[in-house]
């Protein structure tokens, strides 16, 4: 009797093991396509379009850069020197210092003249006290807004920076990314070209700047990281933009906007309460309740991305330190989706509901836990010597063609529409990346994801520390 | 038989075990990772002699009855497992395994007394295959049949794509140095052109004196062309004055500017856009009836690019096409036509009445921006018109406007949109009540103080008052007494603040 419902129970967990492999290889070819398709369309569109005859037109809207700070009073002032250089007429720049233990406000008062002011603000957002909102005194800095707070966490500081916002739209971004000196211009695209629909949100491509050579705020020449974790981050992003949020863009599914670089609508951001702090993944789990409080009001709407690469990020290339990235962005999704469950396989919530809810919760929260039990189904077999090595060996060849067939996908999608690694040997470099990911990083990504389900289950929360190595051609350049 | 008795006398008690275990072995002839020796003392010699080694039970002991008959003797069997000399008690433990799991095959040869032997001939005779070959359980597994499939067709994708990649950065390499190549044969003749030759020698030269001066065989290719195109927008961007005529007349003089209208009749929406950016960018003016079809294109990029060429190259300036699309003009478009209209010398005289009265919402507000923009006095009076059946979009718009050109003639209608539940509109009414309110204006925003309202409206209101009559602020603040308005009135005070 129990070794009849043992056979059945290991038949029916072959079949979910082939279904499901099955329905990732379906998936991920539909994204591949619609990436294609939208990245073809993007490209297209920006051939007829100088976004220097728009640059100072007053009939765009303005924009609040929001960008928290925590401890990052060494590379703090040239950051903000660099976002204050922005080609684009209507924009403030409000950092949010969130009780950083370091030097950062007096390095800010002291480089851009600031003096305290009684600004005053509606509290929409519920945030940890504020300690002075400071402007510049410099004619030449006027842009700029500081707001000192007690420490609350990136959510919180944004929340703050949300009240203290003047401007229509509001762009989140990590403080020591770099963005294109065009880049609110083109981000802002999307909202003014809709006419159908509200535009929500606006994601943008992220490009990976270690290595780089940066001038003057901006990457100026592309190099692969040196370390195989760079490398494969580079991979990884390319998957992840060009493939992914492309796609979902394309069928207007899109769930997460990277925290290190989205435009948002204020108003829209305000009626949903604004940054929810409690959460990690704070940047996707904002987005998940816009659509819903759209899909609720049967509002049309429309979340939109662009593909270009217009901000620069470091990435981390030790293990340990992505190791608590990767771990805190899994207990970030599975805490949006937890608290957003009711929209799974909900009709009243349209695609949202329908597709890419579903397909984060099944693809991307439960996939380490399905490779995970993939393992031990596989150790079972061998033990009871229901084992073909030779079905073992095909899939596990399949899976890893899929594998290194998506990522060059991702890799030419670059090469067609963006060019960015041209140098002699980078593109080299890129594919032999592509054929020792799966065996040298995914079993590890893997297991860190693993490692944050497990953390999510047992409440161990926080964001680990960041270690940046700091852009280290960045001052090179400028001496130059 | 004599080897049998030998062989009792060595295990004695075990005798039926061990003769169970001989019967076996003479049954079965080979076990697995057994073998068979035999030693005798060959001619009477004292050294002993080890037979070959014999894998088949059967074969060792014929041998051993032939050295009887022969009168060897002693004659002893030796048995290995492993190739290891082992003693009669273990190979009887051996074999009572083998048996015991049916580690053996039974040596069913036929016998020729049973009968059967026909029957085995007979079938030797058939055409005999294995059943189960390797080669065979491939192809007849449709699960891997399919698996091998899809494996292929993967590694086949995965080759085909990194062909495709270094293929296409080759080509790119390739088109970007032909495309260098074309830019340097254009740019000598060009600065030539442009710096040696006057506006009236330029318009002397035919097209093939003009065209032997690029000194180039590509000439009539597109890509030269296209190139040449572009390097003459480029030039034409960034010059001014006679230049910009210039670079126009070497431009329809090369006949660029019917290549560029070609590209407009075309069926690609990427060529017809093409063409449009062409002639808009060179005001190729004879252009113009060819857009006429684009402005009502289904793909918006050759829209919003038609209409803006169209604006720009028409000669009056007739923004009556706009009021008659029925496609909603988005912010994007709209921009773009505003900045045409904004570099047009006669942007005085273009007729905003047309837009006030499409039957496109979308155009009526950006014609209501344009008066804005415009600075067109002369139409706040159709403004104030259409306000009380304007949508809310509209009513904001025109408020702003009223703003931006201070129209103090309409202060009863912004005390009037100021009472309205609309948030924004008493917001934006509050806002303009503080350019060109009055008396009652104060009055108003006082009365509206009495209750609470939202932090914007409170600030606006504050904001204005502070414009119209700063002492009454100050009362006011004092007055109702509530943080809110204290915080407004610090803010407002605070000069850093003046534009925040």
């Amino acid at each position: 009797m129990y070794s009849l419902l043992f056979d059945i129970l290991i038949d029916l967990f072959g079949i979910f093991f082939l279904l499901y492999g099955f329905a990732v290889i379906v998936i991920y070819m539909t994204i591949t396509t619609l990436s294609g398709l939208e990245l073809r369309e993007q490209f297209k569109k920006n051939k007829f379009v100088d976004y220097k005859d728009v640059i100072t037109t007053p009939m765009a809207p303005g924009v609040s850069i929001l960008a928290p700070a925590y401890n990052e009073g060494k590379s703090l002032v040239q950051n903000v020197r660099s976002l204050l250089s922005l080609h684009f007429s209507k924009y403030e720049v409000i950092i949010i210092n969130d009780g950083s233990k370091d030097n950062s406000i007096e390095v800010l008062v002291e480089n851009f003249d600031l003096k305290k002011t009684d600004f005053a603000f509606e509290k929409t957002i519920d945030t940890q006290p504020i300690k002075a909102v400071y402007k510049s005194e410099n004619p030449s800095f006027s842009k700029l807004i500081v707001i000192d707070k007690v420490n609350g966490g990136k959510a919180d500081a944004l929340n703050a920076g949300i009240n203290v916002a003047n401007q229509e739209l509001i762009a989140c971004i990590d403080v020591d990314c770099i963005l294109a000196p065009d880049s609110i211009i083109r981000m802002l695209r999307p909202f003014l070209e809709e006419t159908h629909k509200k535009v929500i949100a606006v994601g943008g491509g992220i490009g990976i700047a270690n290595n780089c050579d940066i001038k003057d705020g901006t990457v100026v020449k592309y190099r692969v990281p040196r370390t195989l974790l760079g490398r494969f981050q580079v991979i990884e992003y390319f998957r992840s933009f060009l493939l992914g949020r492309m796609a979902w863009s394309r069928v207007n599914g899109l769930l997460l906007i990277s925290g290190a670089f989205g435009f948002f609508d204020k108003e829209l951001v305000k009626k949903v309460g604004g940054y929810f702090p409690p959460t990690v993944g704070e940047d996707m789990e904002l987005v998940v309740r816009m659509r819903r409080y759209m899909e609720e009001q049967k509002l049309p709407y429309k979340v939109a991305f662009i593909s270009d690469p217009l901000c620069w990020t470091e990435v981390p290339e030790t293990e340990e330190v992505l190791s608590k990235q990767r771990n805190r962005w899994m207990r970030g999704t599975i805490e949006t989706l937890q608290l957003h469950r009711k929209m799974q396989f909900n009709w009243n919530y349209g695609f949202t509901g329908m597709v890419s809810f579903p397909f984060w919760t099944i693809f991307e929260k439960n996939a380490p836990i399905i490779e995970f039990l993939g393992v031990i189904y596989t150790f079972i077999l061998i033990f009871l010597g229901e084992f073909s090595a030779v079905y073992f060996i095909s899939l596990f060849v399949l899976i890893y063609f899929f594998s290194v067939m998506l990522s060059s996908f991702s890799i030419l999608f670059e090469e067609l529409f963006f060019k960015k690694y041209g140098r002699k040997g980078e593109l080299r470099k890129l594919i032999v990346t592509v054929l020792k990911e799966p065996f040298f990083v995914h079993p590890k990504l893997m297991f860190w994801c693993l490692k944050g389900h497990w953390n999510f289950i047992k409440g161990i929360g926080g964001w680990g520390e960041m270690v940046r190595a700091g852009f280290k051609n960045t001052k090179e350049s400028r001496q130059n | 038989m004599a080897f049998q008795a030998q062989i009792f006398q060595a295990v004695g008690h075990q005798s039926e075990d061990s003769l169970a275990t001989i019967t076996f072995l003479e049954k079965i002839g080979k076990v697995e990772l057994m073998s068979f020796r035999v030693s005798y003392r060959a001619d009477k010699g004292r050294a002993k002699v080890l037979s070959r080694e014999f894998s088949n039970f059967n074969d060792a002991m014929a041998f051993e009855d032939s050295l009887h008959t022969g009168g060897v003797l002693p004659v002893q069997m030796h048995y290995y497992i492993s190739d290891e000399e082992k003693d009669f008690k273990s190979v009887m433990s051996y074999i009572g395994i083998i048996q015991d799991n049916d580690l053996y095959i039974a040596d069913e040869s036929p016998n020729a007394s049973d009968g059967s032997e026909q029957l085995f001939i007979a079938a030797n005779q058939l055409g005999f295959k294995p059943f189960y070959r390797f080669r065979s359980r491939i192809l007849t597994d449709i699960k891997f049949v399919i698996l091998i499939g899809i494996l292929t067709l993967f590694m086949i994708t995965f080759l085909f794509l990194l062909f495709f990649i270094f293929y296409i950065k080759s080509r790119n390499a390739r088109r970007e140095r032909l495309t260098e190549q074309y830019i340097e044969i254009c740019r000598e003749p060009l600065s030539t052109f442009l710096f040696t030759y006057s506006l009236e020698e330029v318009k002397a030269l035919s097209f093939d004196e003009l065209a032997a001066l690029f000194n180039t065989k590509d000439f009539k290719k597109s890509a030269f062309k296209n190139t040449l195109i572009n390097e003459i927008i480029n030039l034409n961007k960034n010059l001014k004055g006679d230049f910009k005529d210039k670079l126009r007349m070497i431009f329809t003089t090369l006949r660029l500017d019917d290549y560029s209208i070609k590209k407009l009749r075309s069926r690609n929406w990427e060529m017809q856009a093409t063409g449009t950016v062409e002639v808009y960018e060179m005001n190729i003016d004879r252009a113009a009836p060819y857009l006429d079809k684009l402005l009502h294109s289904k793909n918006f990029v050759v829209r919003s690019n038609a209409v803006r060429a169209f604006l720009h190259l028409s000669p009056d300036k007739d923004l009556s096409f706009l009021s008659k699309q029925s496609y909603p003009l988005s912010r994007w478009q709209q921009m773009w036509l505003y900045r045409v209209i904004k570099n047009t010398p006669s942007k005085g005289k273009i007729d905003i009445n047309s837009l006030l009265k499409a039957d496109n919402e979308s155009v009526r507000i950006f014609g209501i921006k344009l008066v804005r923009l415009l600075g067109r006095m002369d139409i706040i009076e159709e403004l104030s018109e259409m306000f009380s059946h304007a949508s809310n979009e509209e009513q904001y718009e025109i408020l702003r406007t009223f703003k931006a050109l201070a129209a103090h003639t309409r202060i009863e209608l912004v005390h009037k949109s100021f009472q309205s539940d609309d948030l924004k509109l008493a917001t934006l009414s509050a806002e303009l009540m503080g350019v060109i309110g009055n008396e009652i204006s104060v009055a108003l925003i006082i009365e509206k103080l009495n209750v609470a309202h939202p932090f914007v409206l409170e600030k606006v209101m504050l904001k204005s008052l502070s414009y119209l009559d700063r002492e009454m602020m100050n009362w006011a603040v004092r007055h109702f007494q509530r943080p809110q308005l204290e915080s407004i009135k610090l803010h407002l005070n605070d000069g850093l603040l003046e534009h925040v």
